[in-house]
């Protein structure tokens, strides 16, 4: 039950933004502050009090809900979390209080539609990541997609119309198929069972002939890879990235991408084992392109965000490398890459877009010298392009060597290739330091240093990288079943 | 039965048009239950099922909301308002005959019937020269596949000896009973049809029709009146094709024309500078949409197809409802609409939303149920796949709209805007919500 207060909040939080819109900016973001932060404790009571649970590995789920939506077709609203889903949920929040703050002031238009956009995007993505049923899980897949869509399209930058209908479509087309997919098994699974049911725990007993299985799992899998993306599909990624508002950005980066993930693991794995297992190859040698390909992007782009943007692309293939080696390692590695990047490659899209603020530009070729002006800003994008080159006692390092670790036992060359990619990371990370922060300053203008909203901000978010990067243990704790049972599995 | 429609339908004003409307719609789902007032002997010729009076309950309901929401507009699309009612009327009475026909000349009746106040319609506005040139062109065009109908059912006949829409086959020695000449007046009764829900390659006078015509009537025409021609359609579908054409692999055939209709619907809809005519590309391509139902005529598809209509008419006319206020027509003369008259674009991202298929509204559940209705089977996953990749297209078009009603400035120029009529507009929008979320509830008349 919990978990459907979660998103009922979200929702009536977003409806209060947009009521409250017309009358005081101010009330509306206190609203969606407040609805975030009530969020975030429920789902950190939920972690505490669970953890007990978890690490004694009886069964996976600890929270499980269910009523009948439409009943004739055997859909349900089935809701349930493991560890899996706490620690994407946790982030969630984490990250959608940070996107308040992050556009407290930038936002200065219909406020109101603005906050009531962010918080059903949130809405929708904490559903795609409790949701048990396939259709409902389909339902939350779209919902929040349109949010984001008027977030992009109203908030965004130039191109914003472009770069929106861009993400939109390609979503769209994947979910759609997606859509193809759900329904395949729901009939495989009629004609085996004779009921009808959208239930995961139901559908996880189906098997289709092997043949049949692997279309089912392309159609999945397409629209996981657009989510997360791997290389083909990677095109609506630059745009979307470097148009969106900042909190735009935040969530794209931060959580969308990693919906895509999410659904890899949570359905892709485990209902078509066998299907998955053989297309690991294949998945693993993409995985390892897009992890050199973003880099080399990356390192070519001259606009701040969509080098930024590039870099996730990059950090993307790792996942994808991790999930397909099937180690429990690798899989550990792949959900610790998960929350730290959203963290570290978040950050540095707000700092993007705090520079955008100061400078009015996004082309790094206008910028240099701004450490002189803010030592603290430099300071902090010195720790995360750190973070996102995989320095030790930071959290990507982490979740990078893991999962380098566990794809050596399974495939050295990509092993080997994909540690390059690494190299190729710090080419890009410092790229950005240096022509950013430092060299001579371009302009004599005296910019201004952080203020308390943004040292809140960063300070939070580099305590937090930190602190996994030392200490990772609980996050490991909190899934370490689910992956267990995933890694047996198959 | 359908006798009482034919009475009351000298209204003379909207309000007594809306009046007798209510009416119908109240005695039509009486009878749904099973309470009809006086009963007819109808030979035969017409059967009243459950299907057939859902779909009435549909077009009166989506009728009267037409009706109610833009009343006003048809009485000044030209000078014989009474005229426009009562010819409104006589197309509702061709659709229930089309809902309920047992008989292939009740078929052609039912058609013409409904298609001749059709034409006059389309060219009421007399002084407009493309009205008059739809007017003609659809004349020239329905004529002659209403031909081709009277041809292919004199052919039916001469190949069974009957007009009914059920054959008792008698096996005479080896001889099984399926004859040539059905077969090719089958095919002929198969591309009227087709002409009628302009499904392609027999689109073409579409988008000149509906861009022709008053805005009013489009609305009507795009909706209702096609709802009907595909409620004839299934039922066409699911008693005759496989009784005739079994071994014959008309299936492919069909898929091709799916493919085709939402090819050129949905490509077309994307370079259109005209909300108008885009509309009427975009009523092919969700053709192409309610043509998964025909494809494959089983129980989800035939309540999809009854999901569809009702989701894909309410939506359209309100967008009609919306579009006839505008003063431009053309995707700039919406720019801005949101600052100018917020009711109207939020009802009308709605309606948008709900032909696009995004869960939530009733055109996601509508969608569903057409990828169902093929998915289903386990055969042609081919062509669902093509079907969802031309949805993502269609995004493209109806976002257009959004687009510039929110995002761009300007001012968006429309008439006056009453009170009753935003309030009309939030009423539909929540009804189509309200089957996004519980398509239940208008899917239990079906199950009952």
């Amino acid at each position: 039950m919990i978990l459907v207060w979660m998103i009922s909040i979200l929702l009536t939080g977003g409806l209060l933004c947009w009521l409250a819109g017309r009358r005081n900016n101010e009330l509306v973001k206190w609203i969606a502050l407040l609805t975030l932060l009530v969020d975030f404790v429920l789902v950190g009571n939920l972690w505490f009090q669970h953890q007990g649970v978890v690490t004694s590995g009886a069964s996976t789920w600890f929270i499980d809900y269910k009523i009948n939506w439409i009943p004739s077709f055997g859909i349900s609203f089935h809701v349930a979390a493991d560890g899996l889903s706490a620690v994407m949920l946790a982030l969630t929040f984490f990250l959608g209080i940070l996107s308040v703050l992050c556009s407290w002031n930038e936002i200065t238009q219909r406020t109101g539609f603005y906050y009531f956009n962010l918080l059903w995007t949130l809405a929708g993505i904490t559903g795609v990541f409790v949701a048990l049923d396939l259709f409902l899980f389909y339902f939350f897949w779209e919902v929040m997609l349109v949010p984001m869509y008027f977030l992009i399209a109203i908030w965004g930058d130039k191109n914003r119309r472009y770069a929106a209908y861009k993400f939109f479509i390609f979503t769209q087309a994947g979910g759609l198929l997606m859509l193809i997919s759900i329904l395949t098994l729901y009939f495989i699974h009629a004609s085996q069972t004779g009921t009808y049911s959208y239930d995961y725990f139901d559908l996880l007993n189906t098997k289709p002939e092997p043949s049949t299985a692997k279309w089912i799992m392309m159609g999945f899998m397409i629209a996981f890879v657009i989510k997360l993306p791997v290389v083909p599909f990677h095109n609506w990624l630059p745009d979307a990235h470097s148009e969106a508002p900042t909190a735009g950005s935040l969530i794209l980066a931060g959580l969308l991408l990693k919906t895509g993930a999410y659904g890899i693991i949570r359905f892709v794995l485990p209902l078509f084992p066998q299907a998955s297992a053989e297309i690991a190859w294949w998945a693993m040698l993409f995985g390892v392109i897009g992890i050199i390909y973003g880099a080399m992007l990356a390192f070519a782009q001259t606009d701040v965000k969509r080098l930024i943007a590039y870099t996730s692309v990059s950090h993307m293939g790792f996942v994808l490398l991790g999930i397909f080696a099937f180690r429990e390692m690798a899989m550990q590695g792949v959900v610790m890459q998960m929350v730290t990047h959203g963290i570290s490659t978040g950050a540095l899209f707000v700092l993007a877009g705090m520079i955008k603020e100061r400078l009015h530009t996004r082309d790094i070729g206008q910028m240099g010298g701004l450490w002189t002006s803010m030592p603290a800003m430099g300071g902090v994008a010195m720790v995360f392009t750190m973070a996102s080159l995989g320095l030790p006692a930071l959290g990507n390092f982490v979740a990078e060597f893991l999962i380098l670790m566990g794809t050596f036992f399974v495939n050295v060359p990509f092993t080997v290739i994909a540690t390059l990619g690494l190299v190729f990371s710090a080419l890009y990370s410092l790229r950005l330091m240096q022509k950013v922060f430092m060299g001579p300053p371009k302009e004599e203008k005296h910019l201004k240093d952080f203020s308390t909203r943004e040292l809140i901000i960063m300070a939070v978010l580099s305590i937090s990288i930190v602190f996994l990067g030392l200490y990772p243990q609980p996050v490991m704790d909190m899934v370490k079943g689910v992956v267990l049972h995933l890694t047996m599995r198959s | 039965m359908i006798c009482s429609i034919i009475v009351r339908n000298k209204g003379s004003f909207r309000h007594i048009a809306a009046f007798g409307l209510l009416i119908l719609l109240i005695a039509n789902i009486l009878e749904t239950y099973g309470k009809d007032f006086f009963h007819v002997n109808t030979m035969q010729l017409l059967q009243f099922d459950r299907f057939g009076f859902l779909f009435n309950s549909i077009a009166l309901g989506a009728t009267l909301i037409y009706v109610l929401l833009t009343g006003k507009e048809i009485e000044k699309s030209g000078k014989y308002a009474a005229e426009y009612f009562t010819l409104i009327f006589f197309v509702l009475c061709g659709i229930f005959i089309l809902s309920a026909y047992d008989n292939l000349l009740m078929l052609f009746l039912g058609i013409e019937i409904m298609s001749i106040p059709l034409y006059i319609l389309t060219g009421s506005d007399k002084r407009n020269l493309k009205s008059n040139e739809a007017a003609l062109k659809y004349f020239l065009m329905g004529a002659f596949s209403t031909g081709l109908m009277l041809m292919g059912i004199a052919l039916m006949y001469g190949g069974t000896g009957t007009f009914q829409l059920e054959v008792q086959r008698i096996s005479v020695g080896m001889y099984k009973g399926v004859s040539f000449l059905e077969i090719t007046g089958l095919l002929f009764l198969m591309v009227a049809m087709a002409f009628k829900v302009s499904a392609a390659p027999f689109h073409f006078w579409t988008p000149d029709v509906y861009d022709g015509a008053p805005a009013v009537f489009t609305s009507f025409m795009a909706t209702i009146v096609k709802a009907a021609a595909f409620v004839a359609f299934i039922k066409l579908c699911d008693v005759r094709m496989t009784a005739t054409l079994g071994a014959i692999d008309w299936k492919l055939l069909f898929a091709l024309i799916i493919v085709f209709t939402l090819l050129i619907g949905n490509i077309t809809a994307v370079f259109q500078q005209s909300v108008k005519r885009m509309l009427a590309y975009s009523s092919i391509a969700q053709a192409g949409f309610m043509l998964f139902a025909l494809f494959n005529v089983n129980d989800v598809a035939k309540e999809g197809l009854l999901l569809y209509t009702a989701a894909y008419s309410l939506a359209t006319i309100g967008i009609f409802a919306i579009l006839v206020k505008m003063k431009d027509y053309t995707f700039e003369g919406y720019n801005g609409l949101a600052k100018t008259q917020p009711v109207l674009a939020a009802t009308n991202t709605v309606f948008l939303l709900s032909l696009a298929g995004i869960p939530l509204t009733a055109g996601f559940f509508a969608k569903y149920y057409m990828l169902a209705a093929v998915v289903k089977t386990g055969s042609y996953i081919w062509l669902v796949v093509v079907g969802v990749l031309f949805a993502a297209v269609s995004v493209y078009y109806y976002f257009r709209v959004i687009q510039a009603m929110y995002f761009r400035n300007g001012n968006a120029a429309t008439e006056t805007i009453t009170f009753s009529f935003k309030t009309g507009l939030i009423i539909l929008a929540a009804i189509i919500i309200l089957i996004g979320i519980l398509p239940q509830v208008l899917l239990n008349w079906f199950y009952f």
